[in-house]
């Protein structure tokens, strides 16, 4: 019976896929010289309105440092979650948002041609610039990716940390190559395959809607998903967040009781129980295992950048450019039957195939560099990650891990101290320092 | 214990809370069911009605094909489509309705149940924390996991590596790469080795460096050989342009297989990546029958010259006025009239003249502008059918006479052709037959080596089977070779040119550019693109034949390449400013085509492009001249227009000789020679002195010497 709710959620979001299902619908077919009328595209959106959304998200980053820091009310940050979604999602689509911002920026350092849109700058630094006061309070309150997930989560479950650790590599290996395709002008992945956008818009390709509907049965029971092991600003979050000038406390500043509720209450993992001190024998044998992974550093971004170089020409397929090309040259040397629409396409307007392949080769040539930086992106990567797994420091008390913690408050209601604080009529003490270092 | 009043009421507030949660969930369940009932019901009656599949009309319209006449059918047809449309847009206004009654039911379930879970939460006391060592083995996992998952991801790109070793489409990023090099003119190519390579000292046309093909099936490209010499196992054809649908049987075939072999030659095929020719391409033996490169350059021997409308050597003049005396060193009035441009030999110049019953050749000094010479050409007619009938824009004299450095050959309307040697003596004389021409024949001569070249084309039918293109020997006037050709009369003149790999004679006309051996006449290659009169003769230049007729376009083809299997193209067509009458000259660069109102169109040679367009407002006939960086162009009333061919029009000056003029200029010694209605001027000052060697980029169109 406790399982039924949620076996409902999931059937019926199973379900409802058809609904948002588009459909195209060909023109008829005139005989008599009707014309018909210009296709015209909606004009980009006012400039005032960009800056409104920087407005907004600049007041819902305040709001959520306010709720996380100094309210440390769960409630207030429920509802802040709900608006985000309603303003950030259904009202503004989705678009835009801090994670795909990555893109614009990634594409307007690569390409000097490329004029980064004021809100998307703005987007991209504002939660940043947040995470590196307050952590990630973008991600508690005012992510509309991140609220959606919120929203759903009814059962939470914990993902163990063996599996935790791993997953969670993924979102930065994501960013890895999303700011590749980006840089190069290919694509822009993140939106591309942003699992909830369809909807807030309620229309999206049908491959989209079947992968949003499976991330969001899984947000049911497991905490914000996507956030964890696909979102790649998160990376950055969780770059800038562990520097943060307000940390989030569990206690509020008071001395932990070591009740475990925090670590019980937190969905996505990210309370760390305490450490107790190594022994000296696995501290020395730590301390080798550190060290070479210290001296191997080199050897992980060569091999990475070494085997992402390699597999350039493969990468490069992702770019529809070098793929027309691609098939134009197959094409032609009639290694293959018929055509594609793309290369239909191409034939129809006329031009010269030296055309699509210089631009096919000019891209090939920014993935061969690209490629390169990916690489030694890859091999950092899992060798931060390794260098984190072999590092344990020792802290006496639970305390949030600054890299994972979203800042949604859970925790707070949890800890039997907040309670004695309410019951007090006090207010807990605001932020603090940074609780349960060695 | 006894329950306290107010835990009592809080806990039945509670209850009811609860009640009222699990009631609206379980209403917001019943609801989104019913909704996504409704909506899977919708998408079956939408899917009922596929518009993208209507079987049913498909079905309709084919019987409506049988039976055209049909209009009760015709009217079904067109109820259904519309009822099909109907449901179609109804059920997706549903859908997106649904889509919002779903998407409310959804908010109110999850809200409740959020409130369901809330009221039976328990408190559950806390979980015990891991041990030290369960948190080491965790750890110890964790890390091992994230070593797997480094080594699949090594893995992983380890895969794709190995594939992209085999990613042969790749190949064309050479190519390209190649191409940025020639446009850049950083990588010079040698001659092909088939002609007089280093003859004169004259750097030859560049081997036409084509953008590959892809290789075989075992072949691989070559990238920077020796020059002369094939890769074993050369690429299947030349990337060119693709013509648009239909039309890929122009494309490079595949080529044959090979072992990979050393670094082959620059490409092979087509030479659609040529657009910065360096040179003239030398033709010649070692015989000295024929004229050398440094001859050919220094006179101006056929139509055109002998880079199809560019000029060598020295500075032109840029302003004359013929009734001022400026700049005109002098005017002789040719005894009669005719269309046909002057050529020149070794300070000669060589007219014809005709009406409908009087056909003449003079020769005429360079330097002074006397008639040298004069002989009339009359040959026994083969028919009776009298003098041609010809339009007064065409006239009795409209092909342009060639020069092989020791004969001239003239050619009239009515099909009389005759050879002259250098001082007048009449060396042959003979008829082609009195063309069927609604208009009259134009088409001027070309040369090459002993053979006179004439498109001979005409009827109003290319089924007629009366067109030819003849190879006469240039010493007696006999027939070498006669090729019939598909097409009906054309105005066009045959160019012969050098691609590097072989001489061809190509040639414009309705509907086919065709081009011949020179050798025995036999057909190299064809492109169907033309279409009504063709007028315009082709050009030749970076490798590229550009040929254009009104209604038809200006089109780019790339020649064909035996040796590397590659069929002849299209690479690219435009439609704007085609000409009519006038031919399209290209420096390799751009190549520019004039209207006969005056409208010039310039476009990127490689790509087809657009680049600028300009209205003279002026009548204009002639073919425009590219001298250096300038072009020459005159118009209907004897006004030459100077400009630069480049990005955009720019005029540098202008001359007149003050009567009408529809022929196209000799460019020789730093004199223009221009041919009016009735006059022959000479401009410029001093003396006419030779031709030098080309200029870099000056010219290259490959036309090749003998």
């Amino acid at each position: 019976m406790r399982r039924f709710p949620a076996l409902v959620a999931i059937v019926l979001v199973a379900v409802c896929g058809p609904a948002f299902a588009e459909q195209n619908y060909p023109p008829p077919e005139f005989s008599m010289g009707y014309e018909f009328p210009d296709v015209f595209m909606p004009g980009p959106r006012a400039d005032w309105a960009g800056y409104v959304d920087i407005a907004v998200l600049a007041l819902a980053l305040g709001l959520a440092a306010y709720l996380a820091h100094r309210r440390r009310s769960r409630y207030g940050m429920v509802l802040l979650t709900v608006f985000s979604l309603l303003y950030f999602g259904f009202y503004r689509k989705g678009c835009i948002c801090a994670i795909g911002a990555i893109q614009n920026v990634s594409l307007a350092l690569a390409d000097p041609g490329y004029a980064l849109p004021v809100a998307a700058g703005a987007f991209f630094l504002l939660p940043l610039l947040a995470a590196l006061f307050f952590g990630r309070v973008f991600c508690s309150g005012v992510c509309p990716l991140g609220a959606i997930q919120e929203i759903v989560l009814l059962r939470p479950v914990q993902v163990p940390k063996w599996l935790d650790g791993p997953l969670s590599v993924l979102p930065a290996l994501y960013l890895g190559f999303a700011v590749l395709l980006a840089a190069t002008g290919s694509a822009f992945i993140i939106c591309e395959y942003d699992p909830f956008v369809l909807f807030f818009r309620l229309s999206g390709p049908l491959m989209m809607l079947i992968f949003g509907v499976v991330m969001l049965l899984v947000a049911v029971f497991v905490g914000r998903p996507y956030c964890r092991y696909a979102c790649p600003y998160g990376v950055l979050l969780g770059l800038v967040s562990p520097a943060a000038r307000w940390k989030v406390s569990i206690t509020g500043g008071d001395e932990c009781i070591q009740c475990h509720l925090c670590a019980d209450a937190c969905p996505y993992g990210a309370i760390e129980a305490p450490v107790l001190p190594t022994p000296m024998g696995d501290r020395r044998r730590g301390k080798r295992e550190l060290t070479l992974l210290l001296v191997l550093l080199p050897a992980f971004l060569m091999l990475g950048a070494g085997l992402a170089r390699l597999s350039s020409p493969m990468l490069a397929r992702a770019d529809s450019r070098v793929r027309l090309a691609d098939r134009l040259w197959l094409e032609e040397a009639g290694h293959v039957e018929g055509q594609t629409e793309a290369s239909e396409a191409f034939d129809t307007q006329g031009r010269p195939t030296i055309e699509a392949y210089a631009e096919a080769a000019a891209v090939r040539g920014a993935f061969d560099r690209g490629s390169w930086w990916l690489g030694i992106w890859i091999g950092l990567v899992f060798w931060a990650r390794m260098i984190a797994l072999s590092i344990r420091r020792h802290h006496d008390d639970y305390r949030v891990n600054a890299r994972d913690c979203v800042a949604c408050a859970r925790c707070f209601r949890a800890c039997p101290l907040e309670h004695t604080h309410n019951r007090n009529g006090e207010l807990p003490s605001a932020g603090g320092p940074a609780e349960g270092t060695q | 214990m006894i329950e306290q009043p107010f835990e009592a009421g809080a806990r039945r507030n509670q209850d009811v809370l609860y009640q009222a949660a699990l009631i609206a969930a379980v209403v917001a369940l019943v609801f989104c069911l019913l909704v996504v009932g409704l909506l899977l019901a919708n998408y079956l009656q939408a899917r009922s009605a596929d518009p993208h599949n209507p079987a049913r009309i498909d079905m309709m319209k084919a019987e409506l094909a049988a039976q055209p006449d049909d209009q009760e059918l015709r009217t079904q047809i067109r109820e259904l489509d519309t009822r099909i449309r109907a449901t179609y847009f109804q059920t997706r206004k549903r859908a997106v309705i649904g889509a919002y009654m779903l998407l409310a039911g959804l908010i109110v379930l999850i809200a409740a149940l959020h409130f369901v879970l809330r009221f039976r939460q328990q408190v559950a006391p806390p979980a015990a924390p891991a041990t030290p060592q369960q948190a080491w083995v965790a750890t110890a996992l964790n890390r091992r996991l994230v070593s797997i998952l480094a080594v699949a991801m090594a893995g992983l790109l380890l895969v794709v590596a190995v594939l992209a070793r085999h990613d042969a489409s790749s190949e064309y990023v050479r190519a390209a790469a190649a191409l940025a090099d020639t446009d850049r003119g950083d990588q010079q190519m040698d001659g092909s080795g088939l002609l007089g390579q280093g003859e004169s000292g004259i750097p030859t046309e560049p081997a036409p460096q084509s953008i590959p093909g892809p290789p075989g099936p075992q072949g691989a490209q070559g990238e920077a050989g020796p020059p002369g010499e094939m890769g074993p196992s050369g690429p299947p054809g030349r990337s060119g342009a693709r013509g648009g649908r239909g039309e890929r049987g122009e494309r490079g075939a595949a080529g044959p297989a090979g072992p990979p072999g050393p670094p082959g030659p620059p490409g092979s095929a087509g030479g659609a990546a040529v657009f910065t020719p360096r040179a003239v391409v030398p033709g010649g033996t070692e015989s000295g029958d024929f004229p050398t490169v440094d001859a050919l350059i220094a006179n101006w021997s056929v139509f055109r010259g002998p880079a199809a409308g560019h000029a060598f050597g020295n500075e032109f003049p840029n302003s004359w006025d013929a009734a001022g005396k400026k700049n005109v060193a002098w005017t002789t009035e040719v005894p009669l009239k005719g269309n046909s441009s002057p050529i020149y030999w070794k300070g000669r110049l060589y007219v014809t003249g005709a009406d409908e019953h009087r056909r003449g050749v003079y020769c005429i000094d360079a330097a002074k502008g006397s008639i040298l010479w004069r002989q009339p050409v009359e040959t026994e007619p083969l028919d009776d059918s009298g003098p041609p009938n010809v339009m007064d824009e065409t006239g009795y004299a409209a092909p342009t006479m060639a020069c092989d450095g020791e004969r001239v050959f003239a050619m009239f309307a009515n099909g009389d052709v005759a050879g002259f040697d250098l001082d007048g003596k009449k060396l042959w004389a003979r008829s082609l037959g009195t063309p069927v021409n609604v208009y009259g024949h134009a088409a001027s001569l070309a040369v090459w080596r002993d053979r006179l070249i004439i498109q001979f084309d005409q009827g109003s039918d290319g089924e007629d089977g009366i067109s030819a293109l003849w190879a006469l020997n240039v010493r007696d006037g006999k027939k070498v070779w006669r090729t019939d050709r598909p097409v009906p009369n054309s105005w066009a003149s045959p160019i012969v040119v050098n691609t590097g790999r072989r001489h061809e004679i190509i040639t414009a006309a309705n509907p086919w550019v065709i081009s011949y051996s020179p050798d025995d006449g036999k057909e190299l290659w064809r492109v169907e693109c033309l279409s009504g009169d063709v007028g315009p003769s082709p050009c030749y230049a970076g490798g590229l034949v550009f040929v254009a007729n009104d209604g038809a376009g200006l089109f780019a083809i790339q020649p064909a390449d035996a040796e590397a299997g590659a069929k002849a193209s299209i690479l690219w067509k435009a439609d704007e400013g085609l000409p009519d009458t006038v031919s399209p000259v290209s420096d390799g660069e751009s190549v520019l085509v004039v209207t006969s109102w005056g409208t010039l169109t310039c476009y990127e040679a490689r790509t087809g492009q657009k680049l600028w367009s300009h209205e003279l407002e002026a009548g204009i006939s002639s073919t425009p001249v590219i001298a250096g960086n300038a072009v020459y162009l005159t118009d209907a009333d004897g006004v030459t227009h100077i400009f630069e061919l480049a990005r955009a029009f720019k005029a540098i000056g202008k001359g007149n000789v003050g009567e009408p003029v529809h022929a196209t200029p000799a460019f020789v010694g730093g004199h223009i020679y221009l041919r009016g209605d009735r006059h022959l001027f000479s401009i410029g000052a001093g003396k006419p002195a030779a031709n030098g060697a080309p200029r870099p980029g000056n010219g290259g169109s490959g036309l090749l010497g003998r």
